[in-house]
């Protein structure tokens, strides 16, 4: 098999292997740990490097504007059996990137970060099991997948969060965290039960096709998009984050972030894609919510920051206020977009919050990064 | 089924759970309000894919009739499962917290910074 070949079945399974790759890092972890630490870091690394050259691969494809559909289960279209399908469009493969780049630059800054802690054995292993559950939200098309993928980077994300037990402050942020994204997960089961008993369905793109935009529909919306708004700490529900983000280890803050937006890749997800043929000129009051929602976000955020004196406290709240510009794209593209007048405008906002994901991720991040240095100089 | 009892059930579970969470003091006692919460969800997955006189859908040793629905059960095995692990890894931060704190009153949690 000369290169060419190995390089087009690697684009053909590389969605199944984005998520299998860190998932079997994960458990090997351990045993590795046992060897030398120095072996697991590397290998650790090589295992998120290996991930992010087939996102890459992946993303490469996918921009030039071919959407990639991997089937777990039947090949075989016409029979009537369950498969799992992961759907990769521009907008996952972007979010993809942006994830297993964060994770990778975690795991090279924790390698000096975390060195005079112990447990990092279990400490890289939550980490690789995060980014697999992140990786398999932005990829999945189908939405109970989407549910357990959410639960997996909750419960290791929470894990992490609380990872310095000794001191009692993260502890109470992890359970806070953990409390939070739980019931914010059994808010979105129950809405995905209710599309699987209107709809008999549970691809994204099959609900989407059949949607009607019931009551109960109406109800489903309200409860996704609260869901995935707690996770992502929109400011009714954002007490959880500066807590979790300011007493997590300055490595694992930056991979929450990545989490947070993984969550509003699911608000998008939501808004465009399952519900993108049913909103319509009449029903865009969530629009408007979204467009209030944001608004609040920004203000308050910035506001709180004003008055911090912990320093990550302060870059947390900053954090907060960067999800609200991004929460004020959506909200204006679903009000605009559909008239007829204002669909380039709407399209522009829409442009503007998913690049702004990007401008969160690099530069919330990297202040995580500065006050981890500083931390790390002054041990304060 | 009688009155739709199922469904209130759900509704009464998911209801319960929920004051638990919001106005309950105690650490454990939002904890088991969680489950109460998650338990109310499995219940309406299992209840959507039932239908009245079916049997288990075991293909195998079917007397005949109609057949429960597998697909929501399967969901709620796996809903189960998680919810094991978020509940054993919420009571071992409950144990760090009460070892901290010597208690597990949500007033007397945190307070000013160290």
């Amino acid at each position: 098999m000369n290169a060419a070949d190995l390089i087009a079945l690697l684009l053909q399974h590389s969605p199944a292997l984005i998520v299998a790759i860190p998932l079997l890092g994960a458990f090997i972890t351990p045993l590795i740990s046992r060897l030398n630490d120095k072996v697991r870091n590397v290998f650790v690394i090589l295992t998120l490097g290996l991930t992010a050259s087939l996102v890459f691969l992946l993303a490469s494809d996918v921009f030039t504007g071919n959407i990639h559909t991997y089937i777990f289960g039947s090949q075989d279209l016409a029979l009537p059996v369950v498969r799992i399908l992961f759907e990769v469009d521009a907008m996952s493969a972007f979010m993809a990137i942006i994830s297993v780049i964060l994770s990778l630059v975690a795991v090279i800054y924790s390698w000096s970060f975390m060195k005079e802690n112990t447990g990092l054995d279990k400490y890289y292993t939550l980490i690789l099991l995060m980014t697999a559950g992140m990786l398999g939200m932005e990829l999945t098309g189908d939405l109970f997948n989407f549910f357990v993928f959410l639960e997996i980077t909750s419960i290791s994300s929470a894990a992490l969060v609380a990872f310095w037990t000794n001191k009692a402050k993260s502890v109470e942020a992890g359970f806070k965290y953990i409390v939070i994204s739980t019931i914010g997960a059994l808010f979105i089961l129950f809405s995905i039960a209710l599309f699987y008993g209107q709809y008999n369905a549970l691809n994204m793109a099959m609900i989407a096709s059949a949607i009607q935009y019931t009551f109960l529909d109406k109800i489903a919306l309200v409860l996704l998009i609260a869901a995935l708004a707690m996770k992502a700490g929109v400011v009714p529900m954002h007490m959880w984050l500066p807590d979790a983000y300011g007493k997590a280890p300055s490595s694992i803050t930056l991979i929450l972030v990545g989490a947070t937006q993984a969550s509003l890749y699911g608000v998008f997800r939501v808004c465009f894609t399952i519900y993108g043929g049913a909103i319509n000129l009449s029903s865009i009051s969530i629009g408007w919510i979204l467009v209030i929602l944001g608004i609040i976000t920004m203000l308050l955020g910035v506001a709180m920051a004003i008055i911090q004196t912990d320093f990550k406290r302060l870059i947390a709240f900053g954090a907060v206020a960067e999800i609200g510009y991004i929460l004020l794209g959506i909200g204006t593209g679903l009000v605009i977009m559909l008239n007829p007048e204002m669909t380039a405008t709407g399209l522009a906002s829409m442009k503007g919050g998913i690049f702004h994901i990007m401008n969160d991720a690099l530069d919330v991040g990297l202040l995580f990064l500065v006050a981890g240095a500083i931390y790390y100089a002054t041990k304060e | 089924m009688i009155f739709n009892i199922p469904f209130i059930a759900v509704a009464a579970l998911i209801l319960i759970g929920l004051y638990a969470v919001i106005f309950k003091r105690n650490l454990i006692k939002m904890v088991i309000g969680i489950t109460l919460i998650e338990s109310g969800v499995n219940l309406f997955l299992i209840t959507l894919g039932y239908r009245e006189g079916s049997i288990a859908p075991i293909y195998t040793s079917s007397p005949g009739g109609i057949m429960a629905l597998p697909v929501p059960q399967a969901l709620t095995l796996t809903s189960i499962v998680i919810g094991v692990a978020v509940l054993a890894l919420m009571l071992s931060l409950v144990i760090h917290i009460y070892r901290h704190y010597g208690t597990l009153d949500v007033r007397k949690i945190g307070g000013p910074e160290e």
